[in-house]
């Protein structure tokens, strides 16, 4: 360990020469909005040397002294030139104009500033603007559907916002919103994702070739950055749409300096279902269904090196229904409910110590928490004596986890060949793990009481270190190691987790990268591998269900191709992927139980998952959209399931395809489209059935496969387009949303089952063709 | 609003589309394979369900009772029995759903003992011969030191006739039991009204039972104290006082057969059996279920499906 720090150093301040040169810094927002510009690139024209700005819009950049002529540029805006001498440090803060249209020179001085420049691999980005265009179920933009469509993602099945990578679980995603880890990240049992588009600054996806300073999950990072609130100007912005409405404010409390923005969603199939439930059951029952979710963010400049933020997310869900009735002396209320919902929140401070160092820091918080309850109540009066009596009956299941937590992230630019992020966080989980709670009340006795496993406390600690460095014009590497250790039950797991990514430049702008990562987990997630379901349960790593491990390696080619003026990125990447310490639930169990732990309730396993990705982009022009296809096995191995052998994992799926196009016909008018492909989830599906005794003493007939997951559910396909049409109108701009889900209405399977009576093979399909349309507004 | 209308009407029509259909999944064909089921107690007589499997897509009713099958019962590879169809229900109830019914049952005559290895071999005319093994463990634990002295008569007027009792029994009967622990048995006790008509009692444990660190007592899924629980355990040994409860709430638990003896009941089962026990409630609990784990059971018949075992049992009447 001493021996692989020391060389990390040594490395480090041998590559590290000194001669004459200053550093231009600072931050790029947008220029009608001040927020910040993710990922955007910054470059000296003459050399090229360049660099990007970080996830919080920060840049540094250092170059030989003297005249310097440095490209400003991102996507959808208008990039602008700086020319300046540079004879000592420079702080400046630019500012982009937004627009399609592209400095035609810029591009044409740009080289090697895309795809092909980044050490990274397997990272995708996603403007939002993107997101908010894509055709959606019932006319909701959905980002995580939207991640789906990506190579190397795939859904849970029909209509699920879950999302799995590189054929890893639901739980081997680190979602993070503002740095806060999100536990669920789904509403209406996974149908919608719980991000509302609207809050949404930037969607990062990197599904391999992990950097340092990532660590905690398996498969993949989400890093989804909320916005910070107009600095210049109030501006509000909203939908209305079939199901549920939208409505965002933001804008200065002090002019460029201090901004809020406040966003939120709420359905409200329930409001419009209200007269109809209470017609039904002649107004004794009512019924709640809905989600709703709230993102607030406040954002204060202190002064041109520092700034804090405090943003909050708040989303909840809600089913549940009451029957009321009364008839002569007696009253009887029952109802039933289930929830759940996620509060994150983030307290980050932005320091710029000086042009070459950036620190961020944090406190965070996060909690999930579920809740299953019925409640009976019974009251009437006594005859003769006329004496009231109440009879009440109560049962709740709640499970949950919370998070607090702080880190410090250091960026480092001591050159404008290494960029180094180094960096340490501790957190605080709390788990609930399954408990449930019983009241009864009448007139002779009650009950008041918990049962269920104790709340388990752990600490997961880490630090680490990266290097981003350019070590000759053709090899850039990204090499780090990120250290952590959890401490539960008065046990301490540690890991150090080595880390290289490289990217080598060849002729014709082609590059050839490849990746290595080892990544641990600490917590499990019990999942009935349908992803989003509030049920799953998140529980520690423990001494009976150990910390999940992986290794992944990759190897890729990426090319920045221009076709009759048209700019396409191509990226192909192939993968192998094995995971240690899986979990799952045993067979037959879930997650109600109260009789016995979760660790009585789980397996403990191995998988294996490998593949390549292709993936065709273009980003630029009035057609743009991607192409991404996706050949996979994924597989996995338990000993107490499946005799013990491998199988298929549920979602390994050969092939999955996704064509996604839009069109700007004019300024006023676009189009949009998808087309996706995907071969059957793995099923295992009785194959035989016989009769066995039950401890009961009676006989049940049993259907019995020799092999797990030996079947395939249909083909998965499906096309949907959008239309928009935008108008300037005195007050701001509006738009409509016109759009069709699943156009053709092919029937996908949502799940297949045997149906004895007939003595056929029956899937059931969720969703048919669904149109849906929107009204949005911006002022 | 006029083109609003149709939308909605379009879009409430789309929902509303059957999502059902029927698909083609390349099963493999099946054929039919002899089916036995049988746990083998020490000390009772010989009992198994034989049947048959049928294709997955067949339907339940072609389930077909098998009664002119051949069974037949080794101990140590002696033929010691032959296992005839016990028919208990009408032709009506097998050709219904007969699986309800225990039409299956074929049984013995021969008093099955501990620690011999039995087979149980099944033949059919349309089927293949199929057969299991099994060894008949013995049983370590015994049932010690009864105490009576805290069951008492109790008496509660009736709701209905004024001045009129009915009585029954309550209070609690102390039961110890020791010997030695191993890995491979699972011990299930039960508590009954002599003649099984009854249900009333639940059994607590006088200290906590810590028997091994993974697997120590459970109360067979209930909250309150059940009437029968398990003790499972690895090397240790046994010395635990036990309270049967008898009617724990009060009245209402109908034990009004004062004349009846309780029946404390041990069975030593095979760690086998006993998981797959687990298996089959697995199973029940997640029938149906769409969306849960196909649960697959272990099978130990040679050339056909099922489980055979085997058991200790040991009872005690209290009176």
């Amino acid at each position: 360990m001493k021996n692989i720090l020391s060389l990390i150093l040594f490395c480090f301040l041998t590559s590290l020469v000194f001669s004459q040169k200053n550093t231009l810094s600072g931050y790029l927002t947008d220029k009608s909005s001040g927020e910040k510009l993710i990922g955007a690139t910054i470059y000296n024209s003459n050399t090229f040397e360049g660099t990007t700005t970080n996830t919080y819009g920060f840049f540094s950049l250092t170059m030989d002294s003297g005249e310097v002529s440095v490209v400003f540029s991102y996507l959808g805006y208008q990039s602008i030139i700086i020319d300046t001498l540079l004879n000592e440090n420079i702080t400046i803060n630019i500012a982009l104009e937004p627009g399609e249209k592209i400095n035609e020179v810029v591009i044409n001085v740009k080289k090697n500033t895309s795809i092909s420049e980044s050490s990274q691999m397997s990272e995708i980005n996603i403007p939002i603007k993107q997101i908010k265009r894509m055709p959606a179920i019932l006319g909701e933009p959905d980002l995580i559907k939207t991640l789906q469509l990506l190579p190397g993602v795939q859904s849970g099945g029909e209509g699920s916002a879950g999302f799995y990578v590189r054929g890893g679980g639901p739980d081997q995603n680190l979602v993070l919103l503002d740095g806060a880890p999100l536990y669920n990240t789904s509403h209406l049992f996974g149908f919608f994702s719980t991000f509302n588009p609207d809050a949404i600054n930037n969607v990062k996806l990197i599904k391999g070739g992990f950097p340092a300073r990532y660590g905690g999950r398996l498969s993949s990072v989400l890093d989804i950055s909320m916005k910070e609130g107009n600095l210049k100007k109030w501006q509000s912005e909203g939908s209305i749409g079939l199901i549920s409405s939208r409505l965002t404010v933001q804008g200065p409390i002090i002019k460029d300096k201090m901004s809020l923005i406040v966003s939120g969603r709420r359905t409200y199939y329930d409001i419009l279902a209200a007269p109809f439930i209470s017609a039904a059951s002649g107004g004794r029952s009512t019924a709640a269904f809905y989600f709703y979710d709230l993102n607030a963010k406040l954002n204060y400049k202190i002064s041109d090196g520092d700034r804090v933020y405090f943003s909050v997310y708040n989303g909840k869900d809600k089913f549940g229904a009451k029957y009321k009735d009364s008839y002569d002396n007696n009253d009887l209320t029952t109802q039933a409910g289930i929830r759940w919902g996620s509060l994150t929140s983030t307290l980050r401070w932005n320091r710029i110590v000086n042009d070459k160092l950036f620190m961020n820091a944090c406190l965070i918080s996060s909690k999930f928490k579920f809740d299953i309850g019925a409640k009976d109540e019974y009251s009437w009066t006594e005859f003769p004596e006329g004496n009231s009596v109440q009879e009440s009956f109560e049962i709740n299941y709640y499970s949950g986890i919370e998070d607090f937590g702080g880190k410090v992230d250091f960026d480092w630019i001591p050159k404008s060949n290494h960029l180094i992020k180094f960096g340490a966080g501790v957190t605080k989980h709390k788990f609930s793990t399954g408990i449930l709670s019983l009241k009864f009340d009448d007139s002779d006795e009650s009950l008041d009481t918990t049962i269920g496993a104790h709340p388990i406390t752990s600490i997961e600690s880490y630090v680490y270190i990266e290097d981003d460095v350019k070590l000759t014009n053709n090899l850039k590497v990204n090499w780090g190691a990120h250290i952590s250790g959890l401490n539960v039950r008065d046990k301490f797991y540690p890991s150090l987790q080595p880390r290289i990514s490289a990217r080598y430049l060849l002729k014709n702008d082609w590059a050839i990268k490849s990746s290595f990562s080892q990544m641990r987990q600490f917590i499990h997630l019990l999942s009935n591998e349908r992803a989003g379901l509030p049920t799953d349960l998140w529980v520690p790593a423990t001494d009976r269900a150990k910390p999940e491990d992986s290794w992944q390696v990759a190897l890729g080619v990426t090319k920045p191709l221009k076709i009759k003026k048209h700019d396409f990125e191509i990226s192909v990447e192939a993968y192998y992927k094995e995971m240690n310490n899986v979990i799952s639930y045993k067979e037959g169990a879930n997650f109600f139980g109260i009789n016995e732990s979760w660790e009585d309730k789980v397996d403990i396993g191995w998988g294996q998952t490998y593949g390549s990705e292709v993936f065709v982009q273009k980003k630029l022009g009035n057609i743009s959209g991607w192409l991404g296809y996706t050949l996979s096995w994924s597989n996995r191995k338990f000993t107490n399931i499946n005799q013990g052998e491998s199988y298929p994992f549920k979602y390994d799926r050969r092939h999955d395809l996704s064509i996604v196009l839009t069109y700007d016909l004019s300024d006023k008018i676009s189009f949009s489209a998808n087309w996706v492909f995907g071969s059957g989830q793995a099923l295992s599906l009785p194959e035989y059935q016989y009769i066995v005794n039950t401890e009961w003493g009676s006989t049940i007939p049993v259907g019995q496969a020799e092999h797990k997951n030996s079947y395939r559910m249909p083909n998965y396909h499906r096309l949907d387009f959008g239309m928009t049409f935008k108008k300037e109108k005195k007050w701001g701009e509006r738009s409509w949303n016109i759009g069709v889900y699943n156009a053709y209405n092919r029937l996908n399977p949502f799940y297949v089952y045997i149906d004895n009576y007939i003595g056929k093979v029956k899937q059931v399909s969720l969703f048919p063709i669904i149109p849906s349309v929107s009204y949005n507004f911006k002022f | 609003m006029k083109y609003l209308r149709y939308f909605i009407f379009f879009l409430v029509v789309s929902l509303n589309t059957s999502c059902e259909k029927e698909i083609d999944v390349d099963l493999p064909s099946h054929d039919s394979k002899l089916t036995i089921n049988c746990n083998l107690l020490s000390g009772e007589i010989p009992e198994a369900t034989i049947s048959h499997s049928l294709n997955s897509l067949d339907p339940i009713s072609n389930f077909k009772t098998l009664s002119e099958a051949a069974v037949i019962l080794f101990e140590n590879n002696i033929v010691v029995d032959t296992l005839l169809h016990y028919n208990n229900i009408s032709d009506d109830d097998w050709n219904w759903n007969w699986y309800n019914y225990n039409a299956g049952i074929f049984k013995g005559d021969y008093i099955i003992k501990s620690g011999k290895n039995y087979k149980v071999e099944a033949s059919h005319s349309n089927h293949e011969t199929a057969f299991g093994e099994t060894i008949c463990p013995s049983n370590f634990i015994e049932i010690t030191e009864i105490d009576i002295s805290g069951l008492k008569i109790d008496s509660m007027e009736s709701y209905m006739e004024e001045s009129a009792y009915s009585y029954y029994r309550t209070g609690k009967v102390k039961f110890k039991l020791t010997g030695p622990l191993n890995n491979d048995l699972h011990y299930f006790i039960s508590v009954f009204d002599e003649d099984k008509e009854i249900n009333a009692f639940g059994i607590t444990s006088q200290n906590q039972l810590i028997i091994t660190e993974e697997k120590n007592i459970s109360e067979d899924g209930s909250i309150y104290p059940s009437q029968s629980l398990y003790i499972s355990g690895s090397n240790g040994n046994l010395n635990n006082v036990f309270t049967i409860n008898v009617n724990p709430n009060g009245p209402w638990g109908y034990e009004d057969d004062i004349t009846d003896g309780i029946e404390l009941r041990i069975e030593a089962q095979s760690d086998e059996y006993f998981q797959f026990k687990q298996k089959v409630i697995d199973y029940n609990n997640s029938d149906g279920n769409p969306f849960a784990e196909m649960v697959f059971l272990p099978n130990n018949i040679t050339g056909g499906y099922g489980f055979i075992s085997g058991g200790a049992v040991q009872k005690t009447i209290v009176p």
